[in-house]
């Protein structure tokens, strides 16, 4: 009996004993007041205020500072004062490579090797990760992604004889010779595809060029391709030949003219307007967003419902047996180099980074996917319908990911953008002297000069 | 003991002493201006010519690089000599275009009689609607498919009317029609100025037959040339300074081939996006100059055109 009580006793022990050992694990005992700095503000906050207060009761002793609707500018000119946060957040990938190569964000390296640490090949998905280091060190945590594909009109395709949505971009150059409508003065009136730099937020431009096309950037020596490898020459003289065949009935002038207004004509991106919604366009690339801001029909406003599939973006022929990836990538975070308690704002990186209840309110209050690969396995094998399942399968492809960038952030695209605005324009430099292939070949030497002139001043 | 200390130190007593207390006081007075001047105006400015030598991200204390930041935008940058190019066009053209139209404007107005208070406040309010806002109705008056202006040049039997911000060959002229929509200011010194015009000289133009065109260029402009001057040079440094216009609508329009690209947005650039602090106040100091080149030309024009009563040295 007295064998059975102390048996008892310390089986009860042991239970109440290891209790408080993973109370302990779970509830860290840190003091530190840090400061988190972010672009999001009022009810679109919401998630990850609601996210740090969490995080503040699971360590108590760790106060959180948020300052809300702050850009890189205004952190970057707190960190020189001094009073800079611990951890910044920036919407996207293109300064990772800048902030990781100044410093102005940590190597994470001595982080995620520590007890504390996490396996970043575990939590996120390859894709989400690719841009969110430099040179191999990681600078970075993904905070939720993006990811964009071709949204279509699938009446406007069905009734123009097609049954799936295009996969190469001969391919959307033949959909769009169907689809598109003119009017009796010779303007657009439906579009099938639109190859125009600044046509809404997801275009085509250099970065799309370099995706769909498979132009590489730079070179291994850091030097910019867009000179010297012809398939940025292909992309540019497939934009060309898109506008003046589907747009311009053979003349490009004619085309690039119809063009330009019927851009100019556009509906409101964020509005019922869009012209997707409308009718006015069959095929737009865009991102995950556009899901959630798909109108209902609405007779009183005369608002159609929309039948619209999602597919991964067309690429180039060449590259056909790669389809089905696309971009990805999305807000990130670094821990500062002006944080004064850099072990507990990691602990704050690394919960926002994987907190699951942060990634569903993300996804349903922002339309933006979460950065985890557990909760996109969630999103899909859930309810939310094929159209977010569709993306999903873009962000899990092998091939997808961000571009790559330098530590010019993206001035390189400001740059290759405006060769785009050229041919669409019909406005190339010496065109008319040189012919537009000669024309074209000059421009993108000259382009990848001036990168490669601010990537120098950059590293000096 | 105080007259034995004058007498023995006559510089109490000199001509000297009473100057240099004037000075000082005069000093004193002044004293919260020059100090207020000195921290906010002098000290920023050569702070500025001190940072446009060095490299500067911002993150890191400034290093040393001497002339390195004015090479690289002489030499190597391609977007430094856009950005002279579109600020000499819009100072160019821009800068005459709205004097034009402040003066053809005040003339209406001083010759609509009764109405001319209520149209004096009427051509005032687009100068208090804030630049932001501006640029972004002004996107929508010049959108060339909605846009009333399109709809009006295609009611006159304009069938191509031009693209404004959507086209690069364009999009200044945008620009310039959207500062003369502003030239209330300009309007309300000028009708001062009108109204200062002694009436005689109105009635002894009519007796002597002058025409309104010749009155104008003959006598009204003379008699107004100083405030024109004055209009022309501040002018002359706000178009130089061309920012919020130009960033708002190609917020609104891309403006891929930096056909709206100024010297004032590269600088903001340069430091804002780019983050070389060091090189965007070489950008400033040399936006600073040539600003400075072109007003100073301006004021060795003035014998030639500007009338004054004040003696001529």
């Amino acid at each position: 009996m007295k064998r059975k009580s102390i048996a008892v006793i310390a089986a009860i022990s042991m239970v109440v004993l290891s209790a408080c050992g993973s109370h302990s694990s779970s509830q860290s005992n840190e003091k530190a007041n840090i400061s988190i700095w972010y672009v999001w503000s009022g009810p679109s906050a919401k998630f990850i205020k609601d996210a740090i207060s969490r995080f503040e009761q699971v360590n108590p002793g760790i106060q959180v500072t948020e300052s809300e609707n702050t850009t890189v500018d205004k952190f970057l000119a707190a960190i020189n004062s001094g009073k800079g946060p611990d951890i910044s957040v920036d919407m996207g990938l293109d300064n990772v490579a800048r902030f990781c190569n100044s410093g102005m964000w940590l190597d994470l390296r001595q982080y995620l090797g520590s007890n504390d640490g996490i396996d970043l090949s575990k939590v996120f998905p390859a894709s989400v990760l690719k841009g969110t280091s430099y040179k191999g060190i990681p600078c970075s945590l993904p905070l939720l992604t993006d990811t964009s594909g071709l949204f279509y009109n699938k009446t406007l395709l069905t009734n123009a004889g097609f049954s799936s949505p295009p996969k190469t971009t001969d391919d959307l150059i033949t959909y769009s010779k169907k689809i598109t409508k003119f009017n009796s003065d010779g303007s657009i009136r439906v579009a099938g595809y639109v190859p125009w730099t600044g046509y809404y937020s997801v275009y085509w431009s250099s970065p799309y060029a370099s995706y769909m096309f498979g132009a590489p950037w730079y070179s291994s020596d850091g030097k910019s391709m867009l000179g010297t490898d012809t398939r940025w020459e292909q992309a540019l003289t497939w934009q060309k030949d898109f506008i003046a065949t589907v747009y311009g009935h053979g003349d490009y002038t004619k085309g690039s003219k119809a063009l330009a207004k019927f851009v100019a004509g556009a509906g409101d991106e964020w509005g019922c307007a869009q012209d997707l919604q409308a009718g006015r366009t069959a095929m737009i690339l865009d991102g995950e967003w556009r899901i959630g801001s798909v109108c209902p029909e609405n007779k009183a406003t005369k608002v159609s419902a929309l039948n619209y599939g999602i597919a991964p973006m067309p690429v180039a022929p060449a590259m056909s047996s790669d389809y089905g990836f696309g971009p990805v990538g999305g807000p990130v975070m670094g821990i500062t180099k002006s944080s004064k308690a850099p072990a507990a704002a990691w602990k704050l990186l690394k919960f926002l980074a994987t907190d699951k209840t942060l990634m569903e309110s993300g996804f349903k209050s922002l339309s933006q996917f979460p950065s985890t690969t557990a909760s996109l396995d969630d999103i899909s094998n859930g309810t939310s319908g094929s159209n977010w399942k569709e993306m999903i399968s873009i962000i899990d492809n092998k091939n997808s990911g961000w571009r790559s960038t330098s530590i010019i952030g993206n001035k390189d695209q400001s740059i290759a953008d405006g060769v785009f605005s050229e041919v669409q324009m019909n406005q190339l430099p010496n065109v008319t002297t040189m012919g537009f292939n000669a024309a074209l070949h000059a421009e993108l030497l000259k382009l990848a000069h001036q990168i490669d002139q601010y990537t120098l001043q950059d590293k000096h | 003991m105080l007259e034995r200390f004058q007498f023995s130190n006559p510089f109490w007593t000199s001509k000297k002493w009473i100057r240099l207390k004037r000075f000082l006081f005069l000093f004193l007075l002044l004293s919260p201006w020059v100090l207020g001047w000195l921290l906010l105006f002098g000290y920023p400015t050569l702070n500025s010519l001190y940072i446009s030598f060095t490299k500067f991200d911002i993150t890191t204390k400034p290093v040393w690089v001497g002339f390195a930041n004015y090479k690289f935008m002489f030499t190597q940058d391609p977007l430094f000599w856009i950005a002279v190019k579109n600020t000499l066009w819009i100072v160019i053209i821009g800068v005459p275009v709205q004097i034009v139209t402040a003066l053809l404007i005040t003339f209406l107005v001083s010759k609509s009689g009764r109405l001319r208070h209520v149209l004096q406040t009427v051509v005032l309010i687009p100068s208090f609607v804030p630049v932001v806002a501006g640029a972004m109705v002004f996107t929508y008056i010049l959108n060339p498919i909605y846009g009333p202006v399109n709809a009006f040049l295609r009611l006159i039997g304009f069938s191509n009317p031009p693209m404004w911000f959507y086209d690069p060959q364009s999009s200044k002229w945008g620009l310039v029609f959207f500062g003369a929509w502003g030239v209330g200011t300009s309007i309300v010194i000028y009708s001062a100025a009108l109204m200062r015009i002694p009436r005689q000289i109105d009635w002894l133009a009519q007796i002597d037959g002058l025409t309104e065109w010749r009155k104008a260029v003959r006598i009204t402009f003379p008699l107004i040339s100083p405030v024109i001057f004055y209009t022309l040079v501040v002018e002359t440094i706000q178009q130089f300074q061309i920012f919020a216009k130009s960033y708002v609508v190609t917020a609104q329009v891309p403006d891929p081939e930096n056909s709206m690209y100024f010297l004032a947005t590269d600088v903001y650039n340069s430091g804002f996006k780019d983050f070389h602090f060091g090189y965007a106040a070489a950008l400033g100091w040399a936006l600073t100059i040539l600003t400075g080149i072109f007003v100073a030309l301006i004021f060795s024009t003035q014998r030639m055109w500007v009338f004054s009563n004040a003696k001529q040295d």
